[in-house]
């Protein structure tokens, strides 16, 4: 058997715990996501995902355990300071600018990187840059004739498009995407499905979603989550014919 | 970037506030002294509402302390003046300073909260700066305040006699502060605070350290309202624990809440309007904060979004 070379995993996560007064919402996870896999993230209600996907963003701390990001410790590293080194999240109830247009929400997203964002004298409109990196990511997600748009005005569809493209503007290497189909009418979650599976290759994807069709056509590896514990790890094909996934997340159906 | 409604909407302001600033440089020789006194006191706080403006309606801080840092840049200048003898431009450099200073003081405890508690501390903060001047007697004078404060010298009496000096040193700073809050919105960094406004959380997963700008935010307006206290203090000759009261503090965030708060321009129209207002109702009545309170609950009830907010196209 030839010797793996030995690849530093994108993310990984060990005994990650958190907890809210007694309650463990996340309980001794451990996780390992290979550079560019693209990793499904299910289980019910209350499971734990989206705790999960704060404590890896940083948005919360964790009561213990340990977060590394290609390799570095990024336990201890405030939230803004992990997008800087490669990390990107969606949300799944939809977090956007919505009193911004839709160009000038990107243009804030393209800004989170740039030391220009401690820039106090000059208009931003001059940053021809900025705005061209905009205006791609506004062909990219098919929203070039509402650019103009107020956010808060857009369909819910399009504000989950901006969604993913406020996300690719800081260029992450890690992407956690929280159901990006939530609320999405089935024409417009295939759509979102083959955005995703669009996505450059090198990006490692995290995806938490509840309908399964967009979970087996992304993923290679799902990860099940049960009452914060990490129940049951394999191929789509394996998760699925697990009766005790079966129990806990198939059981009604 | 905006819809064509919304441009010309913006293109005709412009010219207003050209327009007008054109006016307050022209008009003064011609007006009577009175009318030039109120203009001067409508500049110098449209100065403190824009300021705060960049925190109640571009940041989403709704600070009710703004009138602390006027208190510190009008003392520190009363001081100045009357016991070192110091220069104008000294004066003034140091109230702007101090205010920052102690802007940046706050600013470490009172972003520890969000929402209404970070209100309740600011709010707290306005009381401590009155309690101060009230009990602070031998540094503040206490009720008696500081008395006689020289109108600075300038050398301007060229311009258009001597009475009018002052009034045109105020216009200058006040048309530099202006230029200066334009700047500092339409920046990259004013973006910022109207995307934390928006959307902290988005922000923080974008990169940004939130923290940061929200404290810096403070720190800058905070700046701004001790050169309108100085100028407050040179204006008024006399600085009292009654300039910097509770009401004082309530006065600059119903400047901007009147005006139109996230407009900036809106605000300073909000600060010529309660400042005229309240000296023309004075004439009639003493029950100035009755009539304060209805100019606020109709601005709640028909203009929610401030004088300005009205000229704004619904945009599609």
């Amino acid at each position: 058997m030839p010797a793996e070379p030995a690849v530093t995993p994108a993310l990984e996560c060990e005994e990650v715990t958190r907890r809210f007064w007694g309650v463990e919402a996340v309980r001794g996870v451990n996780l390992s996501v290979m550079p560019g896999e693209r990793r499904g993230i299910i289980g019910p209600n209350g499971a734990g995902k989206t705790t999960l996907f704060r404590l890896i963003s940083g948005e919360m701390p964790v009561t213990s355990g340990r977060i590394r990001l290609h390799g570095r410790d990024i336990t201890r590293v405030p939230c803004h300071r992990r997008t800087h080194l490669g990390l990107g999240r969606t949300f799944q109830i939809t977090n956007l600018f919505p009193s911004l247009s839709v160009t000038d929400n990107l243009v804030l997203a393209a800004l989170g990187l740039e030391p220009a964002r401690f820039s106090m004298l000059r208009p931003l409109w001059t940053y021809r840059r900025l705005h061209n990196r905009a205006e791609e990511a506004l062909e990219t997600v098919g929203l070039a004739d509402r650019r103009d748009a107020l956010v808060r005005n857009l369909s819910h569809g399009e504000q989950r498009q901006v969604e993913i493209a406020l996300a690719l503007l800081g260029r992450p290497r890690v992407l956690l995407l929280d159901e990006p189909t939530a609320g999405l009418s089935p024409a417009e979650s295939a759509r979102m499905t083959r955005a995703i599976q669009g996505l450059d290759g090198d990006i490692t994807i995290l995806l938490i979603e509840h309908d399964m069709d967009v979970v087996f056509d992304v993923v290679s590896r799902i990860t099940v989550l049960h009452q914060g514990r990490l129940f049951a790890d394999g191929t789509p094909e394996e998760v699925r014919k697990d009766p005790r996934v079966q129990e806990i997340y198939f059981g009604g159906q | 970037m905006t819809a064509p409604a919304g441009r010309r909407v913006r293109a005709v302001l412009v010219l207003a506030g050209g327009v007008a600033l054109v006016l307050l440089a022209v008009l003064p020789p011609s007006l009577p002294t009175y009318v030039v006194i109120v203009l001067t006191e409508c500049l110098i706080y449209a100065v403190a509402a824009g300021s705060l403006d960049l925190l109640i309606g571009y940041t989403g801080l709704a600070s009710l302390g703004h009138a602390a840092f006027f208190t510190v840049g009008a003392y520190t200048t009363a001081l100045l003046a009357t016991r070192s003898g110091a220069s104008f431009g000294t004066a003034l450099g140091a109230s702007v300073l101090l205010a920052a200073a102690a802007s940046a003081a706050v600013g470490l405890l009172a972003l520890r909260a969000s929402g209404i508690y970070f209100m309740m501390i600011t709010l707290s903060v306005a009381m401590c700066a009155w309690g101060l001047a009230y009990r602070w007697v031998s540094l503040t004078g206490g009720d008696t305040g500081i008395v006689g404060i020289p109108r600075p010298r300038l050398g301007l009496g060229w311009l258009a006699g001597e009475g009018l000096e002052f009034y045109y040193a105020t216009l200058a700073l006040f048309a530099g502060c202006l230029v200066l809050l334009l700047l500092l919105v339409a920046s990259p960094f004013g973006r910022t605070l109207v995307g934390i406004r928006d959307s902290e959380s988005r922000m923080r997963v974008l990169g940004f350290n939130v923290w940061l700008h929200k404290y810096l935010a403070l720190v800058i307006a905070g700046a701004f309202a001790g050169l309108a206290g100085s100028l407050y203090a040179y204006y008024n000759g006399f600085v009292g624990p009654n300039a910097v009261d509770l009401a004082h503090s309530m006065q600059f965030v119903l400047m901007v809440i009147v005006g139109g708060p996230g407009t900036l321009v809106g605000p300073l129209l909000g600060a010529f309007m309660i400042t005229v207002l309240e000296k023309a109702v004075s004439v009639f009545t003493e029950r100035w904060v009755m009539v304060l309170a209805a100019v606020y609950v109709v601005t709640a009830l028909w203009a929610p979004r401030g004088l300005l907010g009205l000229l704004r196209p619904v945009r599609r």
